[in-house]
């Protein structure tokens, strides 16, 4: 009588690990069903007084996190905007191929460098090129690259910070008003000040902006992505106004391209605003 | 509000637009097509200047210059910018002393700082048009002012304030972009 009391109390130890293995595995996959939104996001892009846009921009959620990019695009005859296009576009592709992404910053860099490659490829000696700035934010770190002269802004507690530094010429000009080589009013009245030092297909490129160190967000901080038709036609207390008000992002990036259309600016360039928000 | 993501991750209100407007299919589809019957290969264009303490600075983009393609010029002759060309692009160019016009005079103050003057290049008769603007000084066109809406002929000699151009146009007869 002993074989069957033994048999019946090895099946019981059995069933109860098969019981505890279930129990652990179904625990794990509940977390992720119910996993809440941690952002809003909204948008909003107009040509401003052009004729193509050239501006391209996406935004992305995976289990990775929720990945913003902006890219305004240069080079005429719209190969602007098969620059800003394919470059965006390489980038939502690499992101949301990755299984799991270990080093959000080294992603974004070595990406960006891929992108470059891309793009110089493609102009085949042409001159064609794009403003990059990309964000990702996990697990509410914010990680994010630049190049060019778009802009990131964090809006903190009524605060718009600009996180980057454009790559333009002014910056070096500035440099050297710091060394006394120049007065400001030759900066101002500088004719290349605007033009860039960096870009996407920029055959020699290397100049790239980004987080040193990831940023912790808190709850309602925002993250704004724009390019240069944004900022060069309305100012940032403008901007810093309509993301104070009660409203969802989406009608925020709304207002703040309609506000850039109502200046009826000259020659207006496209514009493009991305909001994203920490809940 | 609830909105819609789209395959290129746009974000739209889908009871304001039936699809999403931020994508435009066509227009890109157009640029692909340019992209293969493109005239030869332009050269890659950087400024250098070396300052005072031998380090090379750059500055490789000029955005305007990539906007809009060329269409003719003006070339000042006389003036505080003699030597400076001036690219003129389709549609209307206004000539003024302030950064904002498409033609940026610096220096003349004879010139009015808004709207001194327009050049206008109309891609369906391919001609240009100088119109005179709000500016107080008489513009002349080879010698003769200009009241109202004048053609413009290359070699033509331009007079505003106390500078002159040459215009040179480069679409018209022979030659215009495709569209």
């Amino acid at each position: 009588m002993y074989i069957p009391i033994l048999i019946v109390r090895l099946l019981g130890i059995s069933l109860a690990l098969l019981f505890l293995a279930v129990l652990i595995i179904l625990i794990n996959m509940i977390p992720k069903r119910i996993k809440r939104k941690n952002v809003l996001i909204g948008n909003s892009q107009k040509k401003g007084d052009r004729k193509i846009q050239e501006d391209s921009f996406s935004t992305f959620e995976t289990d990775n996190g929720v990945i913003a990019i902006l890219a305004d695009g240069m080079g005429g005859l719209e190969r602007g905007k098969i620059a800003s296009d394919t470059t965006v576009k390489m980038f939502i592709e690499e992101f949301t191929k990755e299984y799991e992404l270990y080093d959000v910053q080294k992603f974004l860099i070595n990406s960006a460098y891929t992108a470059n490659d891309k793009i110089v490829n493609i102009a085949n000696g042409r001159k064609i090129g794009t403003t990059l700035i990309a964000a990702i934010i996990r697990d509410k770190k914010l990680y994010w690259i630049s190049v060019g002269d778009s802009r990131i802004y964090l809006f903190r507690k009524g605060e718009l910070i600009k996180l980057n530094e454009e790559h333009t010429y002014e910056r070096e000009l500035n440099k050297l008003y710091e060394h006394g080589k120049i007065s400001r009013n030759e900066i101002k009245g500088h004719p290349q000040k605007e033009f860039l030092t960096s870009y996407i297909g920029y055959e020699e490129f290397c100049e790239l902006d980004y987080s040193k160190a990831p940023i912790q967000l808190s709850r309602g901080d925002k993250i704004i992505l724009m390019s240069d038709g944004i900022y060069k036609s309305i100012s940032e207390y403008e901007i810093k106004e309509i993301l104070k008000k009660r409203h969802n992002p989406d009608k925020k990036c709304e207002l703040i391209t309609d506000k850039v259309e109502k200046k009826n600016i000259n020659n207006q360039d496209n514009m493009t605003v991305v909001l994203v928000e920490s809940k | 509000m609830s909105l819609k993501r789209c395959t290129n991750g746009h974000l739209y209100n889908p009871k304001k637009h039936g699809q999403c407007p931020y994508c435009d299919e066509s227009e890109l589809d157009k640029g692909v097509k340019e992209n293969k019957k493109e005239a030869p290969v332009r050269k890659h264009m950087t400024v250098s200047n070396t300052h005072d303490n031998g380090a090379k600075t750059k500055a490789f983009w000029n955005e305007s210059e990539g906007v809009e393609p060329a269409v003719g010029w003006i070339v000042c002759i006389e003036g505080p910018e003699r030597g400076r060309d001036y690219k003129l692009k389709s549609d209307k160019n206004f000539i003024g002393r302030s950064e904002e016009m498409h033609i940026h005079i610096q220096g003349d103050t004879f010139i009015s700082r808004r709207n001194h003057a327009v050049i206008c290049y109309n891609p369906k008769q391919r001609n240009f048009m100088l119109i005179p603007g709000e500016g107080t000084g008489i513009i002349y066109a080879n010698e003769e002012a200009i009241y109202s809406p004048t053609e413009l002929s290359s070699y033509d000699v331009i007079e505003m304030g106390k500078s002159k151009f040459i215009f040179m146009a480069l679409c018209g007869e022979h030659f215009e972009w495709e569209a």
